[in-house]
Parts: C-alpha cells; sequence; structure tokens
C-alpha cells in the first residue's frame, strides 16, 4: 500500500469518526443531558458540534484526493479547525485551575485534578489529526 | 537617455519584449498550500464554517483569558482584602451610604458592600470594573484581533461578510470597524473612514454605536449572566441587521460595489503584535478610564443631590409598563452615558441588592446597550459625522430603544425568565 493510499484510508476513517461525534455533540448541546462513557465525555456544545461535524466533512472530502493539493488543502481546513476546538479545551483547562476556590493559588493536587479524565472528543482525535503536518510539509 | 529618445514607438516595444524575455521566469504557476487555504476560506461553502470555528476560537479564548485574571486574580483581591481594608482605614465612615460623608461616599461608596461591584466609589468599583474586569478582557480581545489581522484573515472575513452586508446598504469593509467596535467602539467609529458614500458611514457610525457591545462590556456581561450574554449578542445583531435594512431604505445615497485586495497568508511576527496590542491597551487607558472614573463621580453627585432619585419618580411610569424593569435602572443609564461597562457593573449591583430580577437584568442589560453610546464615542460621531449626523443618530437611537427595549421585555415575559 503505497503513502498516499494508507493515508486516504487513514483520514477517511479520521474524518469520519470527527463527523459522527460533531453530530453526537451538536445533537447533544440541543437536546440532551451531557453523555459519558469511560474517560470520554461528550459536552452539551452545539458550536463545537458543528464546527466538528463540518470538519469531518471536510477531512473525508480532502481525503479522496489527498495526493492533490486542492484536497489536501480541504484536509488541513478540517484539522485546523478540529485544532482550534482541541486548543480551546486545552487553554481553559490551563487557565482555570492555577486559581483555586479557596486561596489565589491551587494546591498541585486542585491543580492537576483538571486534566484528569474524562476528555471531550475533540482532543481525543487532536493526536491522530497531527499526521497532516507531515502532508503539509511534503507538499512544500 | 538621448539615444533612447530617438527609438520609434515599435523600436520601444521591442526593447520592452528584449528586457522582458531577459529577466522574466516564464512557466506553470504551481498552487501552493497557502494558496488553496486563502481560495477554500473566501468560497462560502468552505468559508463560513471556518469562520464559525475562528469566531469560537475568539469566544472562547476571550472568555478564558479575561476569566482567568478577573476571576482568578482581581476578585480575591479586590473582594477579600482591598475592599474590607479601605471601608475600614477611611475616615467618614457612617452606618450607611446616606449617612456617610460625602468623600467617602464620592471615593469608598457603601460601607456596607462585600463586593467591588456593589460599592460604587471611585476608588472601589471604578478602579476594579477599569483594572480588574475590563482591562484583561481588552488585552484578550485586541491579541486574537491583532493576530488575525497579521495573518491576513480579516480581508478574507471581509470578502465573506461582503454578500450579507450588501443587503443593508453596506459592503465587506464594514466587517472591519463592527469588530473593532466590539474592542472598542472610539476606533471603529474613526474606522468608518474606510467606507465610501457618506450614507455607509453615517449608517456604520449609528449602527455600531447602538447595538455593538464594547470588549468592557461584554466582560461585565460575562461576569454578571454569562449564561445569557451569548442570546444577547445575537439579539443586538439581530437588531443591527433589522434597523440596518430599515436604514438603508430610508436614507437616501449610493451603496457602491468595492474590490477588496487579498493579501496572502502571513505569520504574525510577534513583535508587530505585542507592539500593535500595547498601542491599543495604551489608548483604552487613556481614553476610557478617566471616564469611568468621571462616570461614577457624577453619578454619585447626581445621586447626591437626589437628581437621580427625582429622574427615577419621572421616568417610573415608562420603565415599569413599557420595559418591565425598576425606576432604579435610571441610574444605570445615566452612568452609561460615562461609560456602558461600569453601567453594567451597576445593574449587577442592583441585581445582588434584590432590586433586579434576572430577566429584568437582562432586559436593563440590553436597554443600556441599545442606549446612546459613552460620552467619548458620542463625541467621535460628533467630530466624524458632524451636528447634523448625531441629531440623526439620536432619532435611530430613541427609536431603538423603545422598539428593541420593549421587545426585549415581552420576550422575556413570554420565556418567563
Amino acid at each position: 500500500m503505497s503513502g498516499y493510499a494508507f493515508a486516504k484510508v487513514y483520514f477517511g476513517v479520521l474524518g469520519a469518526t470527527i463527523l459522527l461525534f460533531g453530530i453526537l455533540q451538536f445533537s447533544t448541546g440541543l437536546f440532551g443531558p451531557e453523555l459519558s462513557a469511560g474517560i470520554l465525555t461528550v459536552p452539551q456544545d452545539v458550536w463545537s458540534g458543528l464546527i466538528l461535524f463540518f470538519a469531518g466533512l471536510f477531512v473525508i472530502d480532502g481525503a479522496l484526493k489527498l495526493h492533490d493539493i486542492h484536497g489536501l488543502g480541504k484536509a488541513v481546513m478540517g484539522s485546523i479547525m478540529l485544532w482550534i476546538v482541541a486548543g480551546c479545551d486545552i487553554f481553559a483547562r490551563i487557565m482555570t485551575p492555577i486559581f483555586g476556590e479557596e486561596g489565589w493559588v491551587n494546591a498541585p493536587n486542585g491543580f492537576l485534578s483538571v486534566f484528569e479524565p474524562p476528555y471531550a472528543p475533540a482532543l481525543f482525535l487532536l493526536p491522530f489529526s497531527l499526521l497532516i503536518v507531515h502532508f503539509m510539509r511534503k507538499s512544500g | 537617455m538621448k539615444a533612447k529618445a530617438r527609438l520609434s514607438v515599435d523600436e520601444r516595444w521591442e526593447l520592452v519584449d528584449e528586457i522582458s524575455k531577459r529577466v522574466v521566469l516564464r512557466g506553470k504557476y504551481k498552487h501552493t498550500l497557502k494558496d488553496v487555504l486563502s481560495d477554500l476560506s473566501v468560497r462560502p461553502a468552505t468559508g463560513i464554517p471556518f469562520m464559525i470555528a475562528v469566531l469560537y476560537g475568539f469566544w472562547m479564548f476571550f472568555g478564558a483569558f479575561a476569566g482567568f485574571f478577573t476571576d482568578g486574580l482581581a476578585v480575591p483581591f479586590f473582594d477579600d482584602h482591598y475592599l474590607p481594608a479601605l471601608q475600614g482605614a477611611f475616615p467618614g465612615a457612617g452606618p450607611t451610604m446616606a449617612e456617610s460623608s460625602p468623600l467617602y461616599m464620592i471615593l469608598v461608596g457603601d460601607p456596607n458592600a462585600t463586593n467591588c461591584f456593589e460599592a460604587f466609589g471611585v476608588l472601589t468599583s471604578a478602579l476594579f470594573v477599569a483594572f480588574g474586569v475590563v482591562l484583561p478582557a481588552i488585552v484578550a480581545f485586541y491579541l486574537i484581533l491583532t493576530i488575525l489581522e497579521d495573518c491576513g484573515y480579516l480581508p478574507r472575513l471581509a470578502t465573506l461578510a461582503d454578500t450579507v452586508l450588501h443587503k443593508i446598504g453596506l459592503h465587506g469593509f464594514a466587517i472591519v470597524p463592527t469588530i473593532l467596535s466590539l474592542g472598542c467602539n472610539v476606533p471603529a467609529v474613526y474606522g468608518c473612514r474606510v467606507l465610501e458614500t457618506k450614507k455607509q458611514r453615517f449608517m456604520m457610525m449609528t449602527l455600531l454605536g447602538v447595538f455593538i457591545p464594547c470588549a468592557a462590556q461584554i466582560g461585565i456581561m460575562r461576569e454578571l449572566i454569562p449564561q445569557y450574554t451569548g442570546l444577547i449578542l445575537i439579539y443586538l445583531f439581530f437588531g443591527f441587521f433589522a434597523m440596518g435594512a430599515l436604514l438603508n431604505k430610508l436614507i437616501p445615497g449610493r451603496s457602491p460595489e468595492i474590490l477588496i485586495d487579498v493579501p496572502p497568508y502571513r505569520s504574525p511576527q510577534r513583535s508587530n503584535v505585542l507592539r500593535k496590542l500595547g498601542l491599543r491597551v495604551r489608548h483604552f487607558l487613556k481614553t476610557a478610564v478617566p471616564f469611568v472614573i468621571l462616570g461614577v463621580v457624577v453619578v454619585n453627585l447626581l445621586y447626591w443631590t437626589g437628581v437621580i432619585d427625582w429622574l427615577s419618580r419621572v421616568t417610573e411610569p415608562l420603565f415599569v409598563v413599557w420595559f418591565g424593569v425598576p425606576a432604579a435602572t435610571v441610574g444605570a443609564l445615566v452612568m452609561a452615558f460615562m461609560r456602558k461597562d461600569m453601567a453594567v457593573g451597576m445593574l449587577g449591583g442592583l441585581a445582588s441588592a434584590g432590586v433586579l430580577s434576572t430577566g429584568q437584568l437582562i432586559t436593563s442589560v440590553v436597554l443600556v446597550s441599545i442606549y446612546f453610546p459613552c460620552l467619548a464615542t458620542f463625541i467621535m460621531i460628533w467630530k466624524e459625522g458632524g451636528t447634523r449626523d448625531l441629531l440623526k443618530s439620536l432619532g435611530v437611537l430613541a427609536t431603538s430603544f423603545f422598539v428593541f427595549g420593549g421587545l426585549m421585555h415581552a420576550i422575556v415575559t413570554l420565556a418567563g425568565v
């Protein structure tokens, strides 16, 4: 299997997963309570659900013609959208626990507890999407 | 030079061809990834979802950054340490605000206040609002705005917004003052110069003065009613477009097409970002902080002399019947003329004291938002548009205030908030 053929399958599956979580997160935001299963939680957030939905579509569409710069561009755009949602989550996790409820600076265990699971889908999918950077570099 | 002057037109063209053959490299242009991303971000099918993602990131960063400094640092410092120390040390405190000395009332405010929102003194509320709440919001807003500006996303946003804004007689570049206005209305009014016709400039100045809340105000709204801030913003944007469409029909004048020069995407330079951020924050400190302090002094003096009580009595039927809010809101509206952020803070004090219910707080925040722009913006509109435009803006403002304020009262009542 050539590099591009593998990447097509890889990003196709990744895009479908992002799309699926997008639909789930969007529906949860509109109708239902927050869903949690093990270390995964689907937050009630319509906007990030909508963004993940479109990000998934773009990654799937880009994966179908990844060898072409236009297809790659679409996959990159979808990945950037995923990074924005995941980046906001990481930033909020970093900023929230520094100052604790009791005093100005949280105790170390209080600080670290915020980084414990459960995690939102965007955080799970973030490392898998980083493979796109390799193709970005390859395209020059 | 003389030798060149003797060449005929044909000879000159031949010379041009000869030079261009030597210096111009010809070949097939290969699209780069940057070109593709640039193209995708202005095409509606891909550009609009991407725009939603960018604005989502903008909003989330704004909330997390401002919340970190306000809730984590400023609130514990001002409420737990600074306010009790000042209330204890400052001479002239009485059992109530009315029984305290005038100087205490103006500088410290309510001697029984437990937080700086409620105290309403120059050294308490004014300092807390200016530096504890508004400054972090301003820094967060301008940091992201500058990065978007420097990486080249703003012209793409203008291209995307062009179709929508044309429906209300504006064009894509109107998105620049609109976004600037979300930071501070003063530079935004100045930014209306990018629009070509007088009609467009007047419309933009009026709409942003009436319907777009500044970062300072949004920061306070997030602090007081975080769960309703998004809905209030959507309501105000709805008002922006509804009133824009009406003004477009009523005001004579042209709304020409434009050509937008879209630069390539670039990585923002850290030194440029920091310099621009520094300039904008300094501008905020110079223009906003004196008005916050002046506003607190004026409102306290008006309370002390009984003017606010008189105004409240006179306007009570209108406020209670039409807007569904108590007459006590009048004080906040007087304050809003100086600084809207401080006025929203004042409403927060009334809500914590139990004078306003949640529904009334939402309506009051909308009233303060639509109510005439703060003094600095008022002066700027007068300077840019002249007395006639300012008077016309006042007409639009009065109409919007009654229509959208009354409508919000109806919505809140029907929703049972």
